[in-house]
């Protein structure tokens, strides 16, 4: 007799749980160390519902048919010199920020979702985790041969992983990872798949994907949909665990409520920079910080997810009002500090535009004319001895704690200041750019007192690739340490520009 | 509230004062200006003299902006309350410690 074929949800349930076993030699709490010390209660794991039914042998076929896609296209755009017909070099910035800001974390997504694929004591959610742990690694790597084409024709692209781990703004997204793969592997999915993947990661890929569709990137483009497609996995996966979690057992409830505090806020500062990048580093420009906030976090996240979340007695994240009174100020504020200190980074920045100025003036008509158009007429004036004709902050910025940018968030009640808090702890101060990170340094200050800021450490003489030979080879010295060679200071000054206007002497259409 | 861990978390804080040795971190903030982008930190000999501090804060940072010199004399805070430095005391005369902010704006 022929055999019955099985269903997906049969062939899937051998594929996964019919894997698992019980142990019978060696206890589940030593398999499982991990499991209770962060004071999650399951009751029971079969409780788990399959957000997706992907099995190895359909996911490899479905990666592969989405990788030959990507690859095709790469080649072509390599062949054809597409870089030659991006909107300008000024939009490879942002290339730049997210291919040393965000593709090594994509590789720390990878580590911390294999740690997760091993430590749940759940089978469902722990083969969950495993196929998110490969996704993240084919990120990476996609991400990385999509660079390395830029990496032949400009700065910036060189040294992603040596400068992630050492530049000064950088510090940012890795002391985001590294507090995520240092929570237990409840935390860690709360953190990364719930309150990043459900809630944010629309915030930093639709705009960042749509910016390189409209400003000619086709190999960006093709591997955000690429990944985009993971990431809608991700999402169901992100939202089935923290209700399985809920639904598990009523002491759940406020711990999570106290990660998606958490995790909200230290994901938000860091999409500011996606801020910045969308404002004002895309020649051609998608939409506003502003409009994207507003459409991601405030419609789709607070009106939809948080009322869904309601019936479980979860509310929306502390400070979430803060983060929607910032919502026209803050991309301003981190781009006018990427403005300032980049002498000593890894991208280029320039004046905006007239034009631009006035697309700035038209999306935030209540700050940008009131509060940062003239910081830009004072720039030109406020010259210093460096290469560019225009300001840069010769000196060291005061860094948050906690999230690691230097503390210039506006204070929307008094917009011609920054917030300012500190706090005290065992006799030493530390300071915070807002309330939510000063809740989460005095919510775990064991923690956050071993930050490794990039300020303090090159103060303690941490950051030079040789002795300075006096107080003008200090900063040099940073930078050989960065590994940053001709990849700073103005665009306008740069060899990116002059290449750019080399390539382009024949051609009419160079804009700027 | 604690960290949650299987073994008992402490570790020194990273940028203790004593790291510094005879030095500290003094941070500076030019109140109601956001042209310069953020508070600047600074490390300096706990004993360096008032004047020779903001000698080289202006000296270097502040001074860059061009309405620095229409400045004749500025008001200072340590914190969020005023004092009147003496331009001979030192800083920890001063009152400064580790990771102090010092804000000013014009009188």
């Amino acid at each position: 007799m022929a055999k019955k074929k099985l269903t997906l949800a049969q062939k899937y349930h051998i594929y996964t749980r019919g894997l698992d076993w019980e142990p019978t030699y060696v206890s589940k709490k030593d398999i499982y160390p991990y499991a209770e010390y962060e004071g999650i209660k399951i009751k029971d794991w079969n409780k788990w519902e399959d957000p997706f039914r992907m099995t190895i042998e359909a996911y490899w076929k479905y990666q592969a048919e989405k990788d030959r896609r990507f690859y095709a296209i790469l080649d072509g755009f390599i062949q054809n010199q597409g870089h030659l017909t991006l909107s300008d070099a000024r939009y490879l910035n942002s290339i730049k920020l997210f291919i040393q800001g965000v593709t090594p974390l994509e590789y720390m997504a990878h580590r911390g979702f294999a740690f997760v694929a091993r430590h749940l004591p759940g089978a469902g959610p722990r083969t969950a985790a495993f196929f998110q742990s490969m996704d993240e690694l084919r990120h990476t790597q996609i991400e990385v041969h999509a660079g390395s084409n830029f990496n032949k024709y400009y700065d910036g692209f060189h040294s992603m992983t040596h400068m992630h781990d050492r530049v000064w703004y950088l510090s940012v997204p890795k002391s985001y990872f590294d507090d995520a793969v240092t929570a237990g592997p409840f935390e860690f999915v709360t953190a990364i798949s719930f309150s990043f993947e459900y809630a944010l990661t629309n915030l930093l890929f639709v705009p960042f994907m749509s910016g390189a569709a409209y400003n000619g990137d086709t190999p960006t483009m093709t591997f955000g949909f690429s990944a985009q497609s993971d990431e809608s996995r991700h999402m169901t996966l992100g939202l089935q665990v923290v209700k399985f979690l809920l639904e598990q057992h009523e002491d759940n409830v406020p711990i999570i409520q106290q990660w998606i505090d958490k995790w909200w806020w230290r994901g938000y500062r860091l999409t500011s920079l996606v801020g910045a990048m969308m404002d004002y580093m895309l020649p051609k420009r998608v939409m506003s910080w502003k409009e994207s906030f507003e459409l991601y976090v405030e419609d789709q996240i607070i009106e939809g997810l948080f009322r869904d979340l309601e019936r479980y007695g979860i509310r929306p994240p502390l400070h979430m009002e803060q983060s929607i009174k910032e919502k026209e100020f803050l991309s301003h504020d981190v781009y006018w500090i990427l403005f300032s200190f980049t002498f000593a980074a890894a991208f280029h920045s320039w004046i905006p535009t007239e034009a631009e100025m006035e697309w700035l003036a038209e999306k935030y008509p209540r700050t940008f004319n009131q509060y940062y158009r003239w910081r830009y007429e004072k720039a030109k004036e406020a010259k210093t001895p460096l290469p560019g004709d225009r300001f840069y902050y010769i000196g060291l910025p005061q860094l948050c704690q906690v999230c690691q940018i230097p503390m210039g968030f506006t204070d929307p009640d008094d917009p011609n200041n920054f917030v300012q808090r500190y706090t005290e702890y065992e006799g030493e101060i530390y300071h915070f750019c807002s309330d939510g990170c000063k809740w989460i340094f005095e919510r775990e200050p064991e923690k956050f007192v071993q930050a490794w800021l990039p300020v303090h450490e090159i103060y303690k003489g941490n950051c030079f690739a040789e002795p300075p030979k006096g107080p003008d080879d200090v900063v040099p010295q940073v930078l050989r340490w960065y590994n940053i060679q001709t990849d700073n200071f103005d665009y306008f000054v740069s060899e990116d520009y002059k290449n750019w206007k080399e390539w382009h002497k024949d051609m009419a259409t160079v804009l700027i | 509230m604690a960290v949650k861990a299987l073994y008992n978390y402490k570790f020194p804080a990273r940028d203790r004062a004593e790291v510094f040795g005879d030095d500290i971190i003094v941070y500076a903030y030019w109140l109601d200006n956001p042209f310069f982008c953020s508070a600047s930190a600074w490390r300096v000999p706990k004993n360096m003299k008032w004047k020779d501090f903001v000698g080289q804060i202006f000296g270097q940072l502040y001074g860059l902006d061009p309405d620095f010199k229409k400045v004749k004399e500025w008001k200072w805070y340590h914190f969020d309350s005023e004092f009147k430095p003496d331009d001979e005391k030192t800083l920890s005369e001063l009152g400064l410690r580790h990771k102090s902010i010092v804000k000013f704006k014009p009188a």
